[in-house]
């Protein structure tokens, strides 16, 4: 119950952060600022846990005991931190898929035309952002009217096409 | 709690999740047709079995009471879920994300591409024709007399829950807006 309770409080603490956080300034690199609170929130917890222990019985809320009790917490908050920040990505950008179900709702018992629907699905909605987002992301780099990876990049590139060719998937994506 | 098994316990998420990932890997790649989707629950479900089947040994083998046994068990069954959710998003970024997709069409051009030649590989037509189809084929929408209707709930349920979600983050429902 010691775990559950400190790791549920440290990330729910972080959450709480991170929204008073955005409603007073809103970054413009979201996912790193996101990991740099979390992370932040995790350094000071632990710090403050490890302070406060001696008194914290009497209040009749016990800290961990002994340091795989702290990993454990650990594992706990940087899973569900990195679940959280996978989530959190579909909440910075709009997912193409989520888009065209909406549209469609949208039309209600009518139904949405085919062509109607194809027509409004336009590379200004669905691809321009995103290689945007690339060069915004330092993902890649646009000189002279070119787009060209970066280190970062390149490394993205790598882990994912290493991992496609493990499961030998033959469809292009996206 | 006794240092034994508090480090047991420590990597039951972890075994367990190696094994889910271990499993998908070598059964899609033996069973390709088997289908990607479901072969992500098929090792989900072997993964948990793992996590139950070691919980259960550690339980019988360092006996603790009723609660610790509960809260151990469920606090690392929300590990091993979390953890295979991030699972389940890295396969599906590998097949279906854009800026994966542009990453890797980039990554493909040695010399780097102009606006024109991503959009040559890669436009709004190809991605509303795949994603169309896999909205179609897994019943999510269906096509009645030129029209698409939503069919099973699924996707506009997620949609719904974004919606809610960027309304809290960003005062919005869509970066659109």
């Amino acid at each position: 119950m010691i775990l559950l309770f400190w790791s549920v409080a440290l990330f729910f603490l972080a959450f709480l952060i991170q929204i008073l956080f955005w409603k007073t300034w809103f970054p413009r690199r979201q996912a790193k600022t996101l990991l740099v609170l979390f992370f932040t929130t995790f350094i000071f917890g632990f710090v403050w846990i490890l302070t406060l222990s001696p008194a914290l019985p009497s209040l009749g809320i016990y800290p961990p005991q002994h340091i795989e009790e702290y990993l454990h917490i650990g594992l706990f908050y940087w899973v569900f931190t990195m679940a959280y920040l996978i989530t959190y990505s579909a909440v910075e950008v709009d997912s193409p898929s989520l888009i065209m179900t909406m549209a469609i709702h949208k039309a209600g018992k009518k139904g949405l035309p085919v062509n109607v629907f194809k027509k409004s699905m336009t590379d200004e909605i669905l691809v321009i952002p995103r290689v945007n987002d690339l060069v915004h992301d330092k993902i890649a780099i646009l000189e002279n009217n070119i787009y060209k990876l970066s280190f970062k990049g390149i490394v993205l590139a790598k882990i994912f096409n290493s991992y496609r060719s493990l499961l030998r998937l033959k469809d292009k994506g996206g | 709690m006794n240092i034994e098994v508090a480090w047991f316990n420590l990597f039951i998420p972890l075994l367990s999740y190696m094994g889910n990932v271990g499993f998908q890997v070598l059964w899609f790649r033996s069973r390709p047709n088997y289908g990607l989707l479901r072969s992500e629950y098929l090792s989900f479900a072997v993964g948990l079995a793992i996590v139950v089947g070691l919980q259960i040994f550690s339980h019988t083998t360092y006996p603790k009471s009723f609660a610790d046994m509960w809260s151990i068990s469920i606090f690392n069954l929300l590990i091993y879920g979390a953890l295979s959710y991030c699972y389940f998003h890295f396969i599906n970024l590998c097949l279906t994300a854009r800026r994966i997709r542009l990453v890797r069409d980039l990554y493909a051009a040695t010399n780097g591409l102009t606006l024109d030649q991503v959009l040559e590989n890669y436009n709004s037509r190809v991605m509303v024709e795949r994603r169309t189809e896999r909205l179609l084929n897994s019943g999510q929408i269906f096509e009645k007399n030129g029209r698409y209707f939503i069919g099973k709930p699924m996707v506009l349920f997620a949609a719904w829950v974004m919606i809610i979600l960027k309304f809290i983050f960003l005062g919005k429902g869509s970066e659109y807006d």
